[in-house]
Parts: structure tokens; C-alpha cells; sequence
């Protein structure tokens, strides 16, 4: 019965996807996937994680099929692993649920055939099938027969004729490999495994540091080293005042907007020394607050400075979310500079999560978990948005008409209706502009997406085969 | 641990995955087909050899007097897996799941697996029978 569901599913798998580009098939795909990973585990859909994790996996799926592109795929993706993982253990952390779900995804078949193997040999000297047997009573007369065949087809043209008749070309073999494939992963995925013993320590570990599960350490170590973090802390809390105050003065200072490549370069650099810096900072406070320091009695110095350190780097992380904002302001969205966005509030939860870590005296798996959970939801809201729209739009409208990067709106892909439009209603006022020295290519990638949507299988098809 | 048996067996499981994907387009048997299953073979065996040899007899090596077989695969073959699988994964993605390249990752991927599987099972005691 198990491998008759898996044969079906596998057939559904391979008529989705086979070669066919991604679309609606990605939600039909989650929607079995769900529905398949129930049947054989019916105990676990009882688990609050689980449903949700089955429901994040199918809206991320919807939104393959509402914008196709490589995020949304990305995401949908992440989520199965994350669906497969939570099967295999839904009270685990989000990174070790990502590792369940990926060895169960990958290999949990052979990971079964061994523990049955070595059961089997290990319990009883189980009589078995001789397979050697077999492959000398079947393989070998095979093999030369074949090699006979060959030789008789070289030697006589009338057998070769009539062997030439038989005709496998209806088979399809890359499709039977495809679907063999599509076999292999549901049946890894039809009984999800765990990695010992990382997924046990895991469930056992709090999120909190426990007192006496700590190494004894000396009361003069803790002293000097008490010591040493309140002299780093202070001077490193007095070099970022002296950068946050040089980044006012920059910041308010008659910067000149024309030279676009001196300005990028300045501001990439120091966009990513800064996050750098940040990272640093976090690790310099995790180390510190690894373990007996967090309970000795005269740290109050250190934590306050603690404190202002990371209040300071929430500062930088403003600041440079000023600088980013000026450079998109006068030059507009890219992909690369939402992404500056998007790593500076990672940074910013970073940072949020590391003061409470130090604040109610958590570890660092606490740090791990938490900053994994928020990415993977940054990551699923990102996902939803549709990017390319936005930046054109936004591009468009509020970027100064000479500094648009025409070339690069036309390299988003899915934005070819906005420009159309643009195009079209907006002739005199972008009669000027660089959109209008480009209006042979609009048509063109607009022609080319009509044809694409139209070209579209049943599997293929997107939001946009309803919509136009 | 019997190392030329799984080279052996192993050679032979990557030959055939190979020459499935390789020999797949040809619609009708021709004799050149058993020397490029007896060339590939050659090949493999001596990938395979390298193959266990640097990547897996390692781990056996260093945690084979504190660790029994079983406990050494079910401690580290889940991150082999994952990391074998990445690396393929990537090989294939960076040449557009070409035929040849994919097939090359396919063969490597199951290759790996089984040889972990074939290596680290317990020595059979079993009394075998024909039928």
C-alpha cells in the first residue's frame, strides 16, 4: 500500500515537473507534499508547529505561483525542508529542524536500510537470499549473451536487420530516471528521521544558563577578566561614540551627489566594515558573557557598559541606515541595496536579542535559535514582496529622471507592465529621460513576457496567464 | 572493514548509474556499449577507491577504538550526507543540470551513500540459500 501511494505520488511529481518551469506546480507540489506527509505521519499533524510550518510551506508555495522568481522559489523550498524537519521533530530549534530535514530529505531511506541490516545481523544468523547466486545464474548468461548478440549482428547483416527492429525508443529514460528520483524523495519523506545526537542535546538544552552546570572558575580568573571587559568595553564605547560623531558631521555635510562612483564605492565600504564591525561586536559580547561572568557578583560595571556599547551599535546601525536611505533617495532601489536594508534589521534584532541575552542571562543556543527564527521570517516576508514592482516603481516616480537606470529596471523580471505603462502614459514627461531611449527594448521584453505567458503548460502557469 | 569489496561494489553501482544516464539516448543496443561499461568501470573503480579512501576511511581511522561502526555511522554519515549532497547539488546547479554533470552528481551522491552503507555494516553471518 506504502509504495503503491509513493508510485502515484511520484507519477504526480514527474507530470508537474518534468521538464517544466516552475509555477503552479510548486503549490500543487505542497499541497500533495502536505497532504502525502499526513498520510504517513498522521500523529505529528496533531502538533501546533507542524500545522503551521504545513501552512507557511503552502503560502510560500502561492507565491511561486503569484511571482515566480528565484526568491519565492528559494523560500518555498526552505519551508519543505523546514515541513520535513518539524515531522521528523517539531520541538527542536529551527537549525536543527533544517538539519533534520534535510538528511531525511536526502538520504532517511538508506539511513533505514542500514539500522534494518544491522538489526537483522546483529539479532539472528538469518538465513538469506543468496544474491551472488543470483547474479551468476542470471548476470553472466545475460552478459555473454550479449556480447554474442553483438558479435553475430557485426557478423551477419540479416540478424542484424532483425535485432535492429526492436525498437525501445517509446521508453523515455530520462523520465523513468526522473520519476526514480521523485520515488527516492517520497520515500525518504514518508518516515522523517532525526540526527543523533545533536537533535536529543537539543531538546534538552534550555535557553537559559544554568548556575551549576557551569565549570568552576576561580574567583581572582573571573576577577581579571571582569576586569578586562570593563577596560575593552569602555574604549571600544568611546571609539564608537568618535564614529557615530564623525558620521553626523559626514552626514550633515554638503556631500556631492554627482560623482556616482565615488559615492557608491564610499558608501558600500563602509556598509559592510560597519555590519562587520557589528558581527564583531556581538561575538566580543557573547565571549564575555559565556558563562560564570554572567553570575559573578561585581559585574554591574561591565553589563552597564555592555549595555551602552550595544545601544551605540543600534546608533551606527541607524546611521547607516541613513547613509543607504541617501543613496537610494538620489539613486534609487536595487537589489543590492534592499539587501543592505535587509541585513542591517537582522543586525538590528541581533543586536536587540544579544541584549537580552545578556540582561536576563540567557546562552548562546538562546542567540542561535532566536536570530534563526526571525531570519527565516524575514526571509518569508521577503519572499511575499514583490520586489521588482517596487523598485520600478519607486524608481520611476522618485528618482531624479537623469539617474535612472534604465538598463537595470529592464533586467528585473517582473516589471515589464509597469515600464509598458510608464511607456505609454507618460509620454511627454519622459520624452526626455533615458526610459524613452530604450522603447524599441520595452517592447520587446513586453512582446517576449505575452509570448512566454501564452507558451505557458497548465504546470507552468502563474498569476499573470488569470490577470492578462 | 572491507575496502576493495566496496571499491568493488562501489565501481560497479557509479558504472551503471553512469552509463544509464550516459547510454540512455542510444535507442538501440550496440556492442561499443560493453567496452564503454567495461572503460567506465575502470574509471570508477579508481574514483571510488580515492573516494573512500580520502573522504570516508578518515572518519573510521580516528573513532574506530572508541566508537563501534554503527555508532560512527549514525554520528557522522547524516553530515557526510548533507554535505555530499550540498556539493553535488551545487556541481549540477553550476552547469545547468547538463545531462552529463547531472548525471556525474547522481552517480557520486548514491555512490557515497552506499559505500557508507556497504562499509559500515556489521560483518554478515548469515547462512545463505539459493531460493
Amino acid at each position: 500500500m506504502k509504495n503503491l501511494i509513493i508510485t502515484i505520488v511520484s507519477l504526480l511529481f514527474s507530470t508537474l515537473f518534468y521538464k517544466q518551469n516552475m509555477g503552479l506546480n510548486m503549490l500543487l507540489f505542497a499541497i500533495i507534499s502536505v497532504i502525502f506527509l499526513m498520510i504517513f505521519n498522521l500523529e505529528k499533524f496533531k502538533e501546533k508547529a507542524t500545522i503551521l510550518k504545513s501552512i507557511i510551506y503552502i503560502f510560500t508555495s502561492l507565491f511561486v505561483f503569484i511571482q515566480p522568481n528565484n526568491l519565492t522559489i528559494f523560500t518555498s523550498i526552505v519551508s519543505f525542508i523546514l515541513l520535513v524537519g518539524t515531522v521528523s521533530e517539531a520541538k527542536s530549534a529551527i537549525y536543527v529542524t533544517l538539519l533534520n530535514g534535510m538528511y531525511s530529505s536526502i538520504v532517511a531511506v538508506f539511513s533505514h536500510y542500514f539500522d534494518k541490516v544491522s538489526t537483522e545481523i546483529e539479532q539472528v544468523k538469518k538465513q538469506k537470499t543468496n544474491y551472488g547466486f543470483w547474479l551468476k545464474i542470471i548476470g553472466i548468461p545475460l552478459l555473454v549473451l550479449t556480447i554474442f548478440i553483438g558479435l553475430y549482428r557485426n557478423a551477419n547483416p540479416v540478424f542484424d536487420e532483425l535485432i535492429g527492429k526492436i525498437d525501445v525508443s517509446f521508453i523515455n529514460f530520462q523520465w523513468l530516471i526522473f520519476t526514480a528520483m521523485a520515488f527516492y524523495l517520497f520515500s525518504n519523506i514518508s518516515k522523517p528521521i532525526t540526527i543523533e545526537p545533536v537533535t536529543s542535546t537539543d531538546l534538552k538544552t534550555p535557553n537559559y544558563l544554568i548556575k551549576d552546570n557551569l565549570k568552576t572558575v576561580s574567583n581572582e580568573k573571573l576577577k581579571t577578566e571582569n576586569q578586562l571587559g570593563i577596560i575593552l568595553t569602555i574604549l571600544l564605547n568611546i571609539l564608537i561614540t568618535v564614529v557615530l560623531i564623525t558620521d553626523y558631521l559626514y552626514l550633515n555635510s554638503d556631500i556631492n551627489m554627482d560623482n556616482v562612483g565615488q559615492f557608491s564605492e564610499r558608501v558600500h565600504q563602509g556598509i559592510y566594515a560597519l555590519i562587520a564591525s557589528i558581527i564583531f561586536a556581538i561575538g566580543i559580547i557573547i565571549y564575555f558573557f559565556r558563562g560564570n561572568l554572567n553570575f559573578y557578583k561585581h559585574n554591574q560595571v561591565l553589563k552597564s557598559a555592555t549595555y551602552i556599547w550595544i545601544f551605540l551599535n543600534i546608533l551606527l546601525v541607524f546611521t547607516t541606515v541613513l547613509k543607504n536611505q541617501m543613496y537610494v533617495v538620489n539613486f534609487g532601489f536595487t537589489y543590492k541595496r534592499i539587501g543592505v536594508y535587509v541585513y542591517l534589521l537582522l543586525v538590528f534584532i541581533g543586536l536587540i536579542f544579544t541584549f537580552i541575552k545578556v540582561h536576563r542571562i540567557k546562552n548562546i543556543t538562546y542567540l542561535f535559535r532566536k536570530n534563526l527564527q526571525v531570519t527565516f521570517g524575514v526571509l518569508v516576508i521577503a519572499s511575499v514582496i514583490n520586489w521588482d514592482t517596487i523598485i520600478t516603481n519607486f524608481n520611476l516616480n522618485k528618482v531624479r529622471n537623469s539617474r535612472i537606470d534604465v538598463p537595470y529596471l529592464l533586467n528585473l523580471q517582473d516589471n515589464i507592465t509597469i515600464l509598458k505603462s510608464y511607456k505609454s502614459n507618460h509620454t511627454e514627461k519622459y520624452n526626455a529621460i533615458h526610459l524613452n531611449n530604450y522603447p524599441e527594448k520595452i517592447d520587446q521584453k513586453y512582446t517576449d513576457y505575452i509570448e512566454s505567458l501564452g507558451n505557458n503548460s497548465w504546470q507552468e502557469m502563474v498569476y499573470d496567464n488569470f490577470n492578462n | 572493514m572491507d575496502v576493495l569489496k566496496t571499491t568493488i561494489k562501489s565501481a560497479f553501482l557509479s558504472s551503471s548509474i553512469l552509463s544509464a544516464f550516459l547510454l540512455t539516448e542510444e535507442s538501440r543496443f550496440t556492442i561499443d556499449m560493453i567496452g564503454i561499461f567495461l572503460f567506465i568501470f575502470m574509471i570508477m573503480f579508481v574514483i571510488s577507491l580515492l573516494m573512500i579512501i580520502v573522504t570516508i576511511l578518515p572518519i573510521y581511522e580516528i573513532h574506530r577504538h572508541t566508537k563501534s561502526k554503527k555508532e560512527i555511522f549514525h554520528r557522522f554519515f547524516p553530515y557526510y550526507a548533507i554535505i555530499i549532497s550540498l556539493v553535488c547539488f551545487w556541481f549540477s546547479s553550476s552547469s545547468y543540470f547538463m545531462k552529463i554533470e547531472f548525471g556525474m552528481a547522481v552517480t557520486t551522491f548514491f555512490t557515497a551513500i552506499m559505500a557508507w552503507v556497504w562499509l559500515f555494516s556489521p560483518a554478515e553471518k548469515t547462512v545463505k540459500k539459493p531460493f
